[in-house]
């Protein structure tokens, strides 16, 4: 993949690029949307949640940072980000290694199987839970509640490995060993670099799908109050302002783990 | 692709930050677990602090329901004189609400609305009240005390109201010329995409009842027969595909209004004008007809789950005391429900008409609308079931 | 350069073959061993925190409703409840129907997104994948919200449109309606198609692109007859993802949504909530889950036959 015909290929698929530029806009436009939305109405200094913009203030980000309920819900929601991507992390590489040497039809079986918390409900999955936690005699915390959310992020953890899995060429492994590479080495040539994007991904996914969760912390959490806890307790008082404070909060917080872990892996990367 | 080793230092970090973040914990769980400390200070009341000897001494009180409903600043400095936490939950809706307690959290208070509450005390969510063991309960008006929506199909008394208001729709007077004098009026083309509505069928077919002569708006549940639940659903049906949306709580009726995407709310409080006010929006309360001054309450129950059930008798109790509950009035914007309170509660408690629960017989401002239900349907009457069935198939045929 | 599965397979046995020895043979078994110790920590998870609970409800499906209890019982007529009623099959209708036209939408969107990311902007693109992953982010609720916003009547849309002299009254149905539901679900799941498709994607050398077009192929035509097959597995899994998002989806058309825009999803809220029948609710989400795997399978074998 590192042959130099790779560059000249470049440069020609991108002699004409301004309709895809114009496309990725859009796209960009559409996507960003309700983000650009939320954080301009977090520096609005009138509650209202319609324009026109009465003026620019802090006083919302004033009032969540004296806030020592926010303050506290902040701090595990960052903990339970770390927790739950570190969780689907080793799990994943693990699940990850395994799989690409079992046979192609267990394979298939353990990637469709891994989709089942797409298919439930997040309100019945959460219910299923605290029963069983109750069951078992777990109490609720928020380490309860990252296991319900590493559980929520693993099909996104095999789906991104299963996809990585089909550009992964089986044939440089056993080339490398047969030209008498030891095993680390070969794991450590081949084998990680091609599955580590796809797991680093769903760990940043993991990460995200943790601060973002609302339901599965509601029945499993217990006090121990994550961002989106808080928020919702505050929904039937009307969206005010410091819900959008909030938000950009966890926006920021969410990117920046994302992209510390990015970064160090594969941006600017050429 | 070539290898970088600055993949496995990510993940080296990233081990470190979980490990650190491990190391922390402690310190996390302990700060959660220590007594919030207080935002504001509230103002203290001498009758609270006399009732201070108690069986909440330290305690830790866990509340599942509503915002603004447990007391949070009214008894705010009564907990930091007995150094009582407070834990508020809101599960996010009504169905969460109950399967929080059904999946057997532990809460030792809970809220109870009157339009959900026989629905849920049906549903074992609650235990019964001894009603001796509160000393304002004889202060409570009779209107609210006596009445039928509080108690369970054994007689027995579930909920304690600690607030309670009529039933007026709420509209944006700029926009709507003629407030609608019936409810059967928002059937006709020009209030369509115009109204929100709330995802209940109780308070629009017991008013369509009453519109069409099913009913007289009388006395406790309505009581119709399968053909006329047919007529009341033809025309529900035409409501519903007129409103716009489903508004998710007062709040939320009120954002919409004021964001210009509806002009009207069908069911409204009084307090919606003052949030409207909040954002420069200006808005008038009405009455249908058909809604006879049908009025709702607030209170609080003790969830089957409850810990503490002696420190949730006293919170109940110190909730509708003279001092406390005036101020629950105000600050919820609500009638109160102690009649010594109605003499020294503010304005905002002041705009409610206290003869209509002054003594029992009035109790019709409350009648609860809800049909009977399943089990003491008269033979030919349709219950809640048949409600429920019927709103959610004019729900999927809008 | 680009192998596909199906290549994959006899390459690797033609490799043992011709390398047949004892020794390979222990080295095979030793390795399968390895394999199947990796795959048991996840394994274990995903049995005790998925299917354990999950069986739990599914158990409840057969329970019978005793005063609002759910009693163990094993008994069908939940089932028969869930499967007779009207308004399941309209409601069901409905989302499908929506499910579909969001598929047809994210996958027109997501597909070239991925295309244009990896073939196109290159060099860029872990950085705009990255930014593709961010807007997921910012809270559910949140964004939802702010949708409200943009849509209403006074919003984003409405007032740059009725500034611009294009419109004099605001445009009613942006807002409370299919289609708020629909912009707010598809914001959701593009990044989620985008995901697998890019993955998946990564398997396609530029040079066959190339190749193609110096053979006089379009750019399309290259994207739609090489790039698209070589893909499809990203395809197949983003269209599973939009299709069991929509129909397991119940907070946004109550949020966003008029009152004609409720989805299947809907029900189970009322199962759980209102009536409190949770037996019904657990076979109505039993029944949701095989029709979700049912539908999926039948789009995604459509779609094998029209790329192959």
């Amino acid at each position: 993949m590192t042959a130099p015909g790779w560059r000249r290929t470049l440069v020609r698929l991108r002699r004409r690029p301004l309709g895809s530029a114009a496309f990725m806009v859009l796209v960009f436009v559409f996507l960003f949307a309700p983000l650009v939305v939320m954080v301009a109405f977090s520096f609005n200094s009138s509650p209202r949640l319609s324009f026109p913009f009465a003026g620019v203030s802090i006083r919302w980000y004033q009032e969540i940072f004296t806030d020592t309920l926010v303050l506290r819900a902040f701090r595990r929601s960052i903990q339970a980000a770390v927790v739950t991507a570190g969780i689907t992390g080793v799990l994943g590489l693990l699940a990850a290694l395994g799989i690409l040497k079992v046979a192609a039809r267990w394979r298939t079986v353990f990637l469709t199987t891994a989709l089942g918390p797409l298919a439930i409900p997040g309100l019945l999955y959460a219910i299923g839970l605290a029963v069983f936690y109750r069951q078992i005699g777990v109490g609720r915390s928020i380490w309860s509640a990252n296991l319900g959310h590493a559980l929520i992020a693993l099909p996104f953890v095999f789906l991104i490995i299963g996809a990585s899995l089909e550009r992964f060429r089986f044939g440089l492994l056993e080339a490398a060993q047969d030209l008498g590479a030891t095993r680390w080495y070969a794991f450590r040539t081949v084998t990680l670099p091609l599955i580590l994007p796809a797991v680093i991904g769903a760990m940043l996914l993991a990460a995200a799908i943790s601060v973002d969760d609302f339901v599965i912390a509601f029945f499993t959490a217990g006090q121990d109050k994550t961002l989106p806890l808080v928020m919702y307790g505050r929904v039937l008082k009307g969206i005010d302002p410091t819900l959008n404070a909030i938000g950009t909060v966890m926006l920021i917080l969410t990117t920046s783990l994302a992209f510390m872990a990015a970064s160090r892996t594969t941006i600017g990367e050429r | 692709m070539s290898i970088r080793g600055r993949v496995l230092v990510t993940l080296a970090a990233l081990a470190l930050v979980v490990a650190a973040c491990g190391e922390d914990e402690p310190a996390a769980t302990t700060a959660a677990a220590t007594t919030a400390a207080p935002t504001t200070a509230a103002p203290t009341t001498t009758e609270a602090m006399a009732e201070a000897m108690s069986a909440c001494e330290g305690a830790t009180l866990s509340f599942i329901g509503l915002d603004g409903e447990a007391g949070e600043t009214e008894l705010q400095a009564w907990r930091d004189e007995n150094g009582v936490a407070l834990e508020t939950n809101w599960p996010g809706s009504w169905p969460q609400f109950v399967a929080a307690i059904k999946v057997g959290d532990v809460y030792d208070l809970a809220t109870i609305a009157y339009h959900v509450g026989p629905r849920h005390i049906e549903a074992g969510l609650f235990q019964p009240i001894d009603t001796s063991r509160l000393e304002n309960w004889d202060k409570m008006f009779p209107g609210l005390r006596e009445n039928s929506s509080l108690r369970g199909a054994d007689g027995q008394v579930y909920g304690v109201p600690i607030a309670w208001g009529d039933g007026p729709y709420i509209y944006h007077p700029g926009r709507v010329a003629n407030p609608p004098q019936s409810i059967t009026e928002l059937m006709e083309p020009e209030w369509e995409g115009r109204f929100t509505i709330f995802d209940s069928p109780t308070l629009v077919f017991s008013m369509l009842a009453i519109a069409n002569g099913f009913d007289d708006g009388v006395g406790d549940r309505t009581n119709i027969d399968a053909d006329q639940l047919e007529v009341v659903k033809e025309q529900a049906l035409q409501i519903l595909r007129n409103a716009s949306a489903f508004a998710n709580g007062y709040r939320d009726a009120t954002d919409i209004m004021v964001a210009g995407d509806s002009d009207l709310n069908v069911n409204g409080w009084e307090a919606m004008l003052t949030w409207a006010e909040e954002q420069g929006e200006t808005l008038d309360f009405a009455f249908f007809e058909e809604s006879g001054g049908g009025g709702w309450w607030d209170g609080l129950a003790i969830p089957v789950t409850a810990d503490d059930v002696d420190c949730a008798y006293e919170y109940i109790d110190l909730m509708i005391s003279d001092e406390i509950n005036a101020q629950v009035g105000e600050n919820l914007v609500s009638g109160v429900v102690n009649s010594n309170s109605a003499e020294i509660a503010g304005p905002g408690a002041q705009i409610y008409d206290y003869d209509l629960v002054r003594t029992d017989t009035s109790a019709v401002s409350f009648r609860n609308a809800q049909p009977p239900e399943d089990d003491e349907a008269p033979e030919g009457i349709t219950s809640i079931s048949d409600w429920l069935d019927a709103w959610e198939e004019i729900k999927a045929e809008a | 350069m680009t192998e596909s599965l199906s290549r994959r397979g006899p390459r690797r046995k033609r490799s043992r073959r011709g390398t047949s020895g004892e020794v390979l043979v222990a080295i095979d078994r030793r390795r399968k061993v390895a394999a199947w110790l990796q795959l048991l920590p996840g394994s274990a998870y995903f049995t005790l925190l998925f299917l354990v609970p999950l069986a739990g409800l599914a158990a409840m499906s057969f329970f019978r409703l005793v005063d609002f209890d759910p009693v163990p019982a094993f008994v069908l007529s939940n089932y028969a409840e869930v499967l007779t009623t009207s308004i399941h099959v309209r409601l069901g209708l409905r989302t499908i129907q929506v499910a579909g036209i969001l598929t047809v939408i994210v996958l027109l969107v997501s597909f070239p997104c991925a295309y244009v990311l990896n073939f196109v902007f290159r060099a860029k693109r872990q950085l705009l994948y990255f930014l593709i992953l961010v807007s997921l982010f910012g809270g559910y609720i949140v964004r939802i919200y702010a949708w409200r916003s943009i849509l209403g009547r006074q919003g984003v849309i409405n007032q740059t449109l009725i500034g611009m002299g294009i419109i004099e009254e605001p445009i009613r149905y942006l807002l409370n309606s299919m289609f708020a539901v629909g912009a707010s679900l598809v914001n959701f799941l593009i990044p989620l198609g985008v995901l697998p498709i890019y993955a998946a994607m990564q398997n396609v050398s530029p040079h066959v692109i190339e190749a193609a077009r110096d053979l006089g192929a379009s750019r399309i035509r290259a994207a739609r007859q090489i790039v698209l097959p070589l893909s499809m597995r990203g395809v197949r899994a983003a269209t599973a993802f939009v299709f069991i998002a929509t129909l397991g989806e119940w907070v946004t058309p109550r949020l966003l949504g008029g009152t004609k825009d409720l989805l299947i999803g809907n029900r189970i809220e009322f199962y759980f909530g209102q009536s409190l029948e949770w037996p019904q609710g657990a076979a109505l989400a039993m029944t949701l889950m095989v029709a979700m795997g049912v539908f999926a399978y039948i789009i995604i074998s459509l779609m094998k036959r029209l790329t192959r």
